[in-house]
This record gives C-alpha cells, structure tokens and sequence, in this order.
C-alpha cells in the first residue's frame, strides 16, 4: 500500500520525536489538507489536523520525554477493519516513538485508506522523506495467520487494535521473548452529564452538545470503544427530568438529519430493549423509542452493564447526585468517561482516589473519538520505547 | 384457557369475513392473549411494562404489543406449566446459530391443526387430495422429528391421501416413485407439496439438467418457506411459477408464508399473486425507521397477528421480513381481510467501529 517489503525495513531504531519524523508526518499533514479528496472525508481531515507541525510540537513539548530514550526496533501494527483512519495513528505513534513500522491495513475498501497511503507514499518518493521510506511497510493481506507469525517473528513491539478477539488471536502468534505487547482490548464508556448545566444552556450551546454527542456516538454506529453507550445524569428529581428532555430533543433533532439505522438495526435494538427489560426489570423506570434513538432508563446501573453495550443509537440512562454510584459499577473494562457540566479534573481525581481499576480518559463530550499518544491508560511514546540508563 | 368467542370459531370462514367484523372478533381474541400471557409469562410482563405505552384494552390491532421474533432464541417464553408442555418445536438454523425454541401444549397445538386444517380446506376444497411430497421419507423419521421441515410435512400430511415421497435419501428424484404416482392418479388433482428450495434444488433444477417434464394436470404445487434460499441464487417467485408449468404442467402454484412461531397459521398466495391474512390472524407492516404502522401501499418490517399461541406469547411478532401491505377486504381475488407480498429477509450489515474480528473478516 505504501513504503517498502516488511523484509527491507531498517531496524535503525531513532529517539522520539525525530526531527525527521516531525518533517514527514507535518508534510503528510499539509498535504492531505491540500487533497480536494482528502477533505471530503472528515476523519481523514481529524487526522490531517492531528498531525500538523504546530499539534506535534506541543506533544512534544508536554511529553516527559527522557532524554536517553530510544524506540524499541520494529514495530508490527495490526489496525482494524472497520476504523479506517485508525492506521494511520498507529503508523504515526511508531515513527513518533522512534521504530521502524509494518502496518497491516484490513483488506476491505475504503476511500480514507487509498487517500493516505497514496499520499504518504508519494511524499515517501521524494529525497528528503528517504529514510521514513525505509522506516514504512504498509501492507494489506486477507487473514493469514502464516503471515502474521512471520511478521511476529521478527518485530520489537505489537500494537494490536481490534479488541477482545483480535488480541487474543494475535496473542496467539508466537514473538520474541523481548517482544512488547501493546493491546486494545474491548473498552466500554459512559457520558456523564450536569443536569444544571444543561437546564442553564442556551440554545446555541445545547445544539453545540447535541452535535458534539452525535459525532461521539454515531461517527462509527455507537460501536467504538470509546463511545458513550450509558448516560449518568448528575442531578436531582427535579433537574433531570428537564435535562434529559432538553438534552433528547436536541439530539433527535440531530440524528434525525443526519443518521438511519437500518431495517436490521431497529429490530437489533427492539430486541436488546426487550432483553434488557428482563435482566433489568426490577430497576426501570422508563424507556423511549425515537427514531433510531433507543432509550432505557434505570434506577441505578448495576454491575455488569458492560457486558450488554448498545449499538447503533441505544442507550442506558440513570441519575445520581454525585458520583459515588460509579463506584458499584465501573470495572476495569471502562475506558472513556465524556462528560458536560462537569470539572474533569474532579472525576479524574475521583478515579484516583477511589482506587477505581477502570476509566482511562476523561473528555468533554465530542471528542471520544479523538485518538493521541495516550490512549487506553498508556503513553504509547513510552510503551513503544525504551530508556538507555546511565544510573 | 379459552381466549375465543366459540360462536365464531365454530363458525371459521378464513377469507369469508369483512375486516369490519373479523377486526372485532381478533382484537378480543388478542387483549385476552395478551393479559393470559402477562400473567403467565414472567419474562414478557416484564418487556411489556417496558415496550407497552398504550391503555389496555387495545382499541386496534396496531396497539397490540409486538416482541421480535429473534427473542425466541434468545429466551424461554412459556406461558404454562412446564408438565404441560407436550413438545418444543425449533427453527431451522444453520450450524452454530441458535435456534428458536417454541414450548407447546395440547390445546395450542390443537388450535393450530384446527386453524390449518381450515386455511387447507378454503385452498384446496374440502376432499383429501393425492399428496406427493417433494422431500424425502427420512426427514420426518424421528431423529429429525421436531426440525421446522419436518413439522412442516407433518402438520400438511393430514391433509392428504396416498402419501408418497418423491426424494430418496439422497435427495434425488425417485423417478420410478414419480411416474408411479402420476399413473396411479391420471385425470385426478393431486396436492404436490414441498418447500421451496426442495422443489427447486432437488426437483425443477433436475427437471431441467435432464431435459426431461412431468405432466401433473390439475394439480396444485403448494409450496413455502425457505425463499431465503432462493433469493441467494436469484430465483423470483414468477420464474418458479414460469419453471413449475413448464417442467411440471401445473398452472396452480401456491406460495404460502409462515413460520414455526406461528405454525398453523399460514398465509396462502391467491391466483394474483398476493398473500392473504385469514380470519384468526393478521398482518401489520411496520416502516422500518420508526416501527410505526405504514399505510396501504407502504413497505416495511411484517409483524404476524395470531390468535392460536397460548402456551408461549407468540400472539403478536415482529419478523424480520420486509414486505409490502397492499389492501384489505378488496383483492381481485375475493377473499376479504389484508393482503400483502413478502419481499424477502431484512439485509444483514457489519457495524464499523474498532471493535471488529481479526478471525472473522470475510
């Protein structure tokens, strides 16, 4: 797809933040944002944007880099079928920390993939991007675990996107003794959301939320794994009902313009509604269907709601006053807490000091999606590389 | 439990009554199921505190709540005592899938022969006719006993004389069965029954390699289920009928549409082509963005309205079939109550997001 054979990569590992490696991505970046094509797919242009020169020096600039750091070698990526843009991060993390890169992209067509490997690989043809060239394999294969053993074999570092399954397939493969394992697992997130600061929005504000929300949820069909598929309303008796109907109303107005669920969807969500009344009977208090938007309102959450994540526009809901109830529930399988009304550096604090084993980021609603250098509770810099110790 | 008004049942017209009063006896029949099922079925009081907004009783069919078909696979639904049931009958699912477990008892099973046993006798007239069953002998052996085609075959075997299987246990045409069958029965109608896929994989499409036909006269092809099949290789409910008169000689070829979760209750194709709603069941179609009723002429998601299931709540189902609702009480044919066509399985489709299979992408 771009760049040169798994075989001829230089395993010439350089320190973070490379200069030459800033260069490319920040070339990558004006140059995508220069592709009339590119443009027109907005996770293409969320990674153009990523990457540009201003956005990568403050990384590096807030990073706690060790100055005696150095990336591990190479690095075998296998990215998911179903995120397009999703290789490209994952390409970018290894060359920022300092490896040589072998990404396998899912065999399935997209648009966002042949823009970008067809723009990284015409960058790579120029003189001055020469040795990225020959830190680049971008390759596309159907599932071959002959393959993926071979690549196994002979790589430093595994980033292994996809979750559950795929990592344990993966895991599978034998690697080297030495070889780091970097896996994504299934994640599950909740949004959580001030009732009074929803209450005192204005209205440009709540279509600002409705938006931010939309694009969290439905971008990738509620299915990503950071993705909100519960809600937590901070509030009381009297602050939620009126939130939760200000908020709804806004977003429905939203999905309804510019989502539909298919014909499959709508019977997949009227079943998990049906299924969830069962196991959770003895705390509904009511539940909604509008449009594509499925609702089921709780008591409380209890644990193991992880294990029955909505899809495609389905939601559970409960209130509490503060968020002490998060403590009966959240598990290590939580990832992503979205939240609106709220300081973020409270529920972080929350997490700390509650020795809760999951939620990994805290972000304000509409930027789930946002994939960085810190993702499922690592810095990938430092997961990737390694530190030459002179004490 | 009786849910019906006995007058009217004893009295079964399926196609003789207007919807004006058939609409009456059902919508009864069904507020009486539904509140027998509530009280009777744990699992589906609780989906019905939940998915129910309307005030009992219903005043129209539309507000009697639906469940989707899928939960069938998904949970036990039984509304009697376990002692009582009598046997469990199971979807057809291809291998590894789940299959729907339908409990039931003595009485719903009665109902559901009683309410076939009149659909059969409004299609073919009221005299046993011949059968030749495009399948083979084995399919009903007990081994397979309790399997969808089998219970099909058995729940249609009452309904005709000189029974006789065309396939042999290989599934290949027993030619010399055939023609005995054919000669046997010259200048008479015969009920050739099978499923779709049967007749058409194991039947017309050696019909066709052989380059050879069979002459049924007047007879009737009754035939159902499994177009699923048949949508795959591209087979249209006219060229079956195309194929059928011309390998066959029949000129009367009825689809019906049903399912295990309402045996019995079937739906028979009329000589327009369309699938009539007879007087203990019916159809609601539901536009598939919002699940609301759509209007005479609209597409959506079928849901089946039936009054025989009491020991498991499958009175009112959403399926997973899209079709078309084209009128009630007014088909060409003369048959009153709603008619509609049935355009197939809804499309399966993989969500994105980043939680996808390694192993499993196809």
């Amino acid at each position: 797809m771009a760049g040169i054979e798994p075989s001829q990569l230089l395993c010439k590992p350089r320190r973070p933040f490379d200069p030459a490696v800033m260069d490319f991505l920040a070339a990558l970046s004006e140059r995508l944002f220069a592709d009339k094509d590119a443009r027109l797919q907005p996770d293409v242009a969320s990674f153009a944007y990523w990457c540009r020169r201003s956005n990568l020096m403050r990384i590096q600039r807030e990073h706690q880099t060790n100055h005696n750091c150095i990336g591990r070698g190479i690095a075998l990526h296998i990215a998911p079928s179903n995120t397009p843009v999703n290789f490209a991060f994952t390409y970018a993390f290894g060359l920022l920390s300092g490896n040589s890169n072998v990404v396998r992209v899912t065999t399935k067509e997209f648009a966002q993939i042949a823009i970008i490997c067809r723009t990284i690989d015409w960058l790579l043809g120029h003189d001055e991007h020469d040795s990225i060239r020959m830190m680049t394999s971008i390759i596309r294969y159907e599932v071959n675990d002959a393959i993926t053993a071979e690549l196994s074999r002979n790589c430093h570092v595994r980033v292994i996107w996809g979750g559950d399954s795929t990592v344990k397939s993966i895991k599978a493969l034998p690697s080297q003794p030495r070889c780091i394992d970097i896996a994504f697992a299934d994640r599950y997130s909740v949004a959580v959301i001030s009732a009074d600061a929803v209450n005192t929005a204005i209205e440009a504000d709540l279509i600002k939320l409705a938006e931010g929300f939309f694009m969290d949820v439905f971008l990738f069909d509620q299915n990503a794994c950071s993705s909100p598929r519960s809600i937590i309303w901070i509030g009381d008796e009297k602050s939620v009902p009126i939130a939760r109907s200000r908020f709804w109303h806004y977003v429905s107005r939203k999905v309804e313009s510019a989502y539909r669920s298919l014909p499959i969807h709508m019977v997949d969500k009227y079943t998990q509604l049906c299924l969830d009344s069962v196991v959770f009977h003895d705390t509904v208090i009511d539940s909604s269907i509008e449009g594509a938007v499925f609702r089921l309102y709780l008591r409380n959450l209890e644990r193991g709601v992880d294990q029955r994540a909505g899809k495609f526009g389905y939601f559970l809901e409960t209130s509490a006053s503060d968020l002490t109830p998060l403590l009966d529930f959240v598990n290590e399988r939580y990832q992503t807490v979205t939240s609106y009304g709220l300081d973020r550096t409270d529920i972080v604090r929350f997490v700390i000091d509650n020795g809760i084993t999951g939620v990994d980021r805290v972000v304000p609603v509409g930027h789930a999606l946002d994939l960085g250098l810190t993702w499922d509770g690592l810095d990938i810099i430092s997961a990737m590389s390694r530190v030459v110790s002179d004490q | 439990m009786t849910t019906f008004n006995l007058e009217y049942w004893e009295n079964l017209q399926p196609y003789g009554l207007p919807d004006s009063q058939k609409s009456v006896q059902l919508l009864a029949a069904l507020n009486h199921l539904v509140e027998w099922h509530s009280q009777n079925c744990v699992e589906y009081n609780r989906i019905l505190r939940v998915v129910d907004n309307s005030t009992r009783p219903y005043q129209t069919i539309e507000e009697v709540p639906f469940i989707p078909v899928r939960l069938f696979k998904e949970l036990d639904l039984v509304s009697v005592n376990r002692e009582d049931i009598y046997k469990t009958m199971h979807s057809s699912g291809t291998t590894g899938q789940k299959t729907s477990k339908i409990a039931l008892d003595r009485e719903t099973a009665r109902l559901q022969t009683r309410v076939l046993s009149e659909i059969m006798k409004a299609t073919l007239g009221h005299r046993r006719l011949p059968m030749l069953v495009i399948d083979s002998a084995d399919t009903i052996s007990n081994r397979n006993a309790f399997s969808a085609r089998a219970a099909g075959i058995r729940g249609f075997m009452m309904f005709g004389s000189d029974l006789t299987f065309a396939l042999d246990q290989k599934m290949m045409p027993d030619w010399d069965v055939i023609s005995a069958f054919v000669d046997r029965h010259m200048g008479e109608r015969a009920l050739i029954f099978g499923f779709t896929f049967m007749i058409w994989q194991h039947l017309l499409s050696e019909l066709a390699r052989l380059d050879k036909t069979i002459n049924f006269g007047d007879s009737i092809l009754l035939h159902g289920g499994g177009w699923k099949q048949l949508n795959r290789i591209a087979v249209s409910n006219d060229s079956f009928k195309r194929t059928a008169k011309d390998f066959l000689g029949i000129d009367r070829v009825v689809n019906y549409y049903g399912m295990v979760e309402q045996t019995g209750s079937l739906f028979m194709e009329c000589e327009y082509g369309y699938l009539h709603a007879p007087g203990f069941s019916d159809i609601v179609v539901r536009d598939p963005f919002t699940l609301e009723p759509v209007p005479i002429g609209g597409s959506g998601l079928i849901q089946l309205l039936s009054m025989t299931p009491i020991s498991y709540p499958g009175h009112s189902i959403l399926t997973e079939d899209v079709g078309t609702y084209h009128g009630i009480d007014d088909c060409r044919c003369g048959r009153l109550g709603r008619y509609f066509t049935v355009e197939g399985r809804i499309a399966k489709a993989e969500p994105r997001g980043c939680s996808d299979t390694y192993e499993s992408i196809s």
